[in-house]
């Protein structure tokens, strides 16, 4: 069908994004492919170092996964904050990605995972970097004839710290105004590396180079925090809009990466230890 | 009946649950948007999408012919009057000649299907001759470009008393400051619509959500151009309204499709449709300036008030009247200026909405006590309790009060809380606690109010109550219920509710400012009293004894050792053909003339709260994060604890979504941009705060059993508590809501 | 398109148009008018169903992507003809107004009961947040629930 009409075709998975664009009329594609049958995609598997995660796995899948727990908590994360439990157990990751919104909630955890997106058509597969897969606003890198299939990536570190914070207007439940992911690697008081990225401040999910060049090699204490959070709403390129100011953004990027570095130097993080997710 | 008998009542004062809670658990009761009638169309509004225009055309002919169309609809074919409007009829049913705002309808079509009615709306051609759209109530009021040929003030005010300029020479202090509120949605659940038919007699029914059957009966009469008498309404259940369905929303243009098809028609609004042509309430702008002495005694206080009332006038003028009320809060106020103006704009039409024009004078006043008492150094309770009226004191719009201790109890209640030494934040996280108090009316004031009801006795064990104000999740059913089965001293279980329905019963007006346990609650004990007055002669009859003789308790007449039930008797009348339905009319006690300048002020009866609010400010952030409200109130005797303490916490958290995140937003050229429950954000349940309500011990005999009201109070004082809050905690004054984050980093 | 959906244990088929949602077939062809809309976004949660068990909101999911699977709406909830141990503790008083929104409430607390046994704050407040009631502040929901244990 895809190979054939791609053009007119939205995929549609758990559709908690389609079916708002099918009742506002603004869904371009005159047909949708419903991918929900498609239990071959529904998986996620251990393969040696790397997690491999099905299309059409759902969040709630994810969020209840003894491997994402084991070897990718920070995804555990995300996708708690996704919408509400009705939303988590329709909608999918590679729904997230399809739809390629910037303030989309599991996407900057996939970024600092480094997850690569594996497209496929009738007689194609391909794999992508998750920073290449994305254009702009609602623009990604699948052809028309191409599905999702498949989010891979490495298995976090043992003893790595990590984060997602995310600022909506309300408590839950709520569009962000910004969003943070961090991993962050610490040995003896020091920070190996740290990478960050960053939601709904720029057309795409980015990452955070002047951040993540100021985390190389430092103590971790409240001045390196300062700088590192300062680096990463440097690099944030916001807009206006309904859910805030521009400027806002920016001061609002800082708080967030400040209060989740303070909270890992103070103790009280999150971080990885295979098998359970525990406190640090 | 006295204070003194507070104890011994049976069915009063107790939580009982609703009498209408089991069927809304299991999903069976009917909203009147569940309802499709059989063989019914499909109604639908095709409405502007410019805020301001003049119309050059609209043609329909295209559209008529257009498959499964039964009826397109524009102006011309309005049979009546072609406007409504609950103050003023000003409001075009359907446009004529101007749009004034974005969404407004333009005609009306009833089709087979939706999907027909639809493509039909696509066919009308019109033609609009753009206007610049003013969206700001100072640009209207530079009158720039007029939106009504009259002009863009829709009113204006002025209400005085004594010398403020030699008051604020006297002063220790004169403090000026400007504060605004946002324009809210209600986003009630169930947005509006309903449905509509004619039968075989040509009676028009008319099954809406709404908040005043009588009041629709009669708009859609003067539109349909036939008697009322022709008309029924029935708003009954109604899935939450809050002040957005008091106005008419869906009846009328369901009435003129249903009687132009003669086939019943369904017209419900969606989500969007709700954002964009449902009410709101009014924004303002509010500069006050207030003078007191050294020890923060009030000397006079000056107010501009400006609502903006968007494109027509709706409640307006009330709403201007409530907010001229209540900026003097509960205060002995000698002297004050109040210039007071409700400024047409080409946003969507403002209008009623829980407390109307008290949140929004309240938030000034009370942020203004809260400025002088810092200024002062005085404790914020304190100067409150330095400055309210007393039982017996006149206030400052020459009503005397009645029964305002409970105002000073709470105050006292709220002083020695314990909240205030629960404020610690750290890092940072600032925490702080605020107060505000609010004062409302209950009922219309000065204008004239005749509730009605009836009761009938059914012989098989059954006493039906009958009133008009909708219950849509107020709860009232069940309250007068209790006050009904108080009075004939029968069990809440043997009363049955007929509510919102003009085909059953009389008028007994709208659920609206805090009004109906007053009036339908009044209304009913009357009406029992004639029933049981009636009963009484027949009982005596029966006995061979006089009236006078005979005792009534417990549903029951008795004379020496011989008794017989009301429903013995009704079964006896029944076999006499004579009627089992007894109605009566209440008249609300009132001033006879509303002060000079108002329509409406003052009123005789007034609720009473105070807010304690403790909130945490993320500092980096900016996030305010509601830890926990504590709520001291006066309502008079308490009918229902746990209904009326849930309308209080109901009121507190729409009020702490209206300070911190609620703000409906127009686009530049007068689009309104968040229209849905994704853009326009309401509290969830993690946002919402611990709660403590506490009701001093009140009671008005004005009130049936010394009850007052209590819908509104819950809303009205949070604003101006939790920015105190937030000022504790941050050093920062937010004189306008809501207090976003953006605010406050 | 013909699809076949069972709807508390009863199936209910239609040919249906493929952008029909599951709300409104619920609605429209079940005739089960218990489940309300309230939004069509997904945001309100008054159109909460069960869809094997687990709750979704039926306003984002196509009628035909339930084809063949077991829906329980608020019409099949409930414990020997009576209401269960949810309804019962919401029906106090207070813990619903209008209660349009109450039977997403009640669908969604049945479940987190079925999950958890028993219905903590903490799991309240998680379970909760995808639904909106414009009446209550909430709080009374959670001090109604708090607690409730499931009994067999």
């Amino acid at each position: 069908m895809l190979a054939e009409r791609g053009a007119a075709v939205r995929p549609i998975s758990g559709g908690t994004d389609v079916m708002v664009m099918i009742k506002d009329g603004v869904l371009k594609e005159k047909e949708l492919l419903d991918l929900s049958r498609l239990e071959e995609l529904r998986y996620i598997k251990e393969d040696g170092e790397l997690i491999r995660i099905g299309a059409r796995t759902t969040y709630r899948e994810v969020e209840r996964s003894p491997v994402i727990n084991a070897y990718a908590p920070i995804l555990v994360e995300a996708s708690k904050t996704i919408g509400s439990v009705q939303i988590q157990n329709l909608g999918t990751i590679a729904g997230n990605l399809g739809n390629a919104s910037p303030a989309a909630d599991s996407v900057p955890s996939l970024y600092v995972l480094e997850a690569r997106v594996k497209l496929a058509s009738v007689n194609s597969e391909r794999e992508v970097g998750i920073g290449e897969f994305f254009l702009g606003p609602r623009k990604t890198v699948r052809r028309p004839d191409e599905l999702i299939t498949e989010v891979s990536f490495r298995k976090m570190e043992p003893g790595s710290h990590f984060f997602f914070k995310k600022l909506g207007l309300r408590s839950a439940n709520a569009i962000s105004i910004v969003s943070a992911a961090g991993i962050l690697k610490l040995s003896n008081g020091k920070i190996d590396w740290l990478r960050l990225a960053l939601g709904a401040v720029a057309p795409t999910v980015i990452r955070s180079p002047t951040a993540e060049e100021r985390a190389r090699g430092a103590e971790l204490n409240e001045d390196s925090i300062r700088a590192i959070a300062e680096g990463a709403s440097t690099d944030a390129r916001p807009i206006t809009d309904i859910r805030g100011t521009a400027e806002y953004r920016k001061k609002a990027v800082f708080g967030l990466v400040y209060e989740a570095l303070y909270e890992i130097m103070s103790g009280s993080g999150k971080r990885v230890v295979f098998g359970l997710e525990g406190r640090g | 009946m006295t204070q003194e008998t507070y104890e011994l009542y049976r069915y009063l004062n107790r939580s009982i649950p609703r009498l209408d809670s089991e069927q809304k658990v299991r999903g069976e009761l009917k909203y009147l948007t569940d309802v499709y009638p059989e063989g019914m169309l499909h109604g639908y509004v095709l409405r502007s999408t410019v805020a301001h225009a003049r119309i050059l055309e609209i043609s329909t002919e295209e559209a008529e012919r257009a498959p499964g169309i039964r009826a397109v609809l524009t102006y011309k074919d309005i049979p009546g009057i072609n406007g409504y409007g609950a103050i003023v009829p000003e409001i075009p049913v359907l446009a004529y000649e101007r749009v004034r705002y974005y969404g407004e309808p333009l005609a009306l079509i009833a089709a087979d299907s939706m999907e027909q009615a639809k493509a039909a709306a696509e066919m009308i051609k019109v033609r609009l001759e753009p206007l610049p759209a003013v969206l700001d109530v100072d640009e209207a009021m530079a009158e720039k470009v007029k939106i009504h040929d009259k002009g863009n003030v829709a009113r204006h005010t002025v209400v005085k008393r004594g010398d403020v300029s030699k008051a604020e020479a006297q002063a220790h202090l004169v403090l000026e400051r400007t504060y605004r509120t946002p324009m809210q949605k209600h986003m009630f659940i169930e947005p509006e619509g309903g449905y509509a038919y004619v039968d075989g007699s040509g009676v028009v029914h008319v099954l809406a959500g709404g908040q005043s059957p009588y009041r629709d009966k009669l708009q859609i009469s003067r539109v349909l151009g036939i008697s009322p008498e022709m008309i029924r309404v029935k708003n009954y259940p109604t899935g939450g309204a809050f002040g957005g369905k008091d106005d008419a929303t869906v009846q009328i243009h369901l009435a003129l499709l249903a009687y132009r098809t003669r086939k019943p028609v369904r017209l419900a609004w969606t989500r969007e449709e709700s954002g964009i042509a449902g009410y709101h309430r009014t924004a303002s702008k509010i500069t006050i300036r207030t003078a007191v002495d050294r020890e923060g005694r009030l000397l006079s206080n000056s107010a501009k008030i400006v609502l903006d009332s968007g494109a027509y006038q709706s409640f307006g003028p009330t709403i201007l009247d409530v907010s001229i009320e209540t900026i003097n809060g509960p205060y002995r106020v000698p002297s004050y200026l109040i210039d007071a103006y409700l400024v047409y704009t080409n946003n969507g039409i403002a209008s009623a909405f829980r407390g109307f024009g008290a949140p929004e004078s309240n938030f000034a006043i009370e942020s203004m006590m809260n400025e002088l008492a810092a200024e002062l150094g005085i404790d914020p309770v304190e100067i409150r309790l330095r400055n309210i009226l007393r039982t017996g004191e006149e206030g400052p719009f020459g009503n005397v009060i009645r029964n305002s201790a409970g105002l000073e109890e709470a105050l006292n209640r709220a002083r020695s809380s314990g909240i205030w030494r629960r404020a610690n934040g750290s890092g940072w996280i600032k925490e702080g606690v605020g107060v505000a108090v609010a004062i409302k009316g209950v009922g219309f004031g000065t204008l004239p109010d005749y509730p009605s009801a009836a009761v009938e006795v059914i012989p098989e064990g059954k006493v039906r109550v009958m009133f008009t104000n909708p219950d849509y999740g107020q709860g009232v059913i069940t309250g007068i219920a209790q006050l009904a089965a108080e009075r004939l001293q029968i069990p809440v279980s043997e009363i049955e509710v007929i509510n919102a329905d003009t085909m059953h019963s009389p008028d007994t007006g709208s659920s609206s400012a805090s009004r109906t346990t007053l009036t339908a609650g009044s209304a009913v004990v009357q009406a029992i009293d004639e029933a049981l007055s009636k009963l009484r002669v027949e009982a005596a009859s029966s006995f061979g004894a006089s009236s006078s003789e005979v005792q009534y308790s417990g549903g029951r007449f008795m004379y020496r050792d011989r008794s017989v039930t009301i429903y013995e008797l009704a079964r006896r009348l029944r076999q006499k053909g004579r009627s089992l339905r007894f109605e009566a009319t209440f008249e609300v006690p009132r001033y006879p003339e509303p002060v000079e300048g108002t329509l409406e002020v003052p009123h005789m009866m007034y609720m009473y709260g105070v807010a304690l609010v403790r909130a945490g400010v993320d500092a980096l952030l900016g996030k305010v994060n509601v830890k926990e409200v504590e709520f001291y109130a006066d309502i008079g005797n308490v009918i229902n604890p746990s209904i009326a303490s849930g309308q209080v916490e109901g009121g507190v958290v729409q009020g702490l979504g209206y300070a911190t995140i609620e703000e409906y937003r127009y686009s530049d050229d007068g689009r309104p941009l968040n229209i849905n429950f994704t853009t326009y954000v309401v509290p969830t349940a993690r946002d919402s705060p611990e709660m403590y309500v506490e009701f001093v011990k009140s009671y008005d005999e004005l009130g049936p059993y010394g009850a007052k009201g209590v819908g509104e109070i819950g809303i009205i004082p949070v604003g101006a508590a939790l920015a105190e809050a937030v000022y504790r905690a941050t050093g920062k004054r937010i004189r306008d809501l809501p207090i976003t984050p953006w605010k406050l980093v | 398109m013909k699809v076949t959906i069972n709807i508390n244990g009863k199936d209910y088929s239609a040919d249906v148009e493929p952008r029909m949602t599951l709300v409104d077939f619920i609605r429209d062809v079940a005739g089960l008018k218990g489940t309300h809309v309230g939004c069509e976004t997904g945001h309100c949660g008054a159109c909460s169903v069960l869809i094997d068990g687990r709750p979704v909101k039926s306003c984002l999911m196509l009628a035909v992507q339930a084809n063949g699977k077991r829906i329980t709406t608020i019409e099949g909830i409930g414990k020997d003809g009576g209401p269960n141990e949810v309804q019962m503790a919401l029906s106090s008083s207070k813990a619903l107004q209008c209660a349009f929104c109450s039977t997403g409430f009640v669908v969604v607390g049945t479940w987190a009961l079925e999950e958890n046994g028993e219905l903590t704050e903490d799991v309240i407040k998680e379970s909760f947040i995808g639904n909106v009631c414009r009446c209550t502040g909430y709080e009374p929901i959670i001090k109604a629930l708090r607690g409730v244990r499931k009994n067999d």
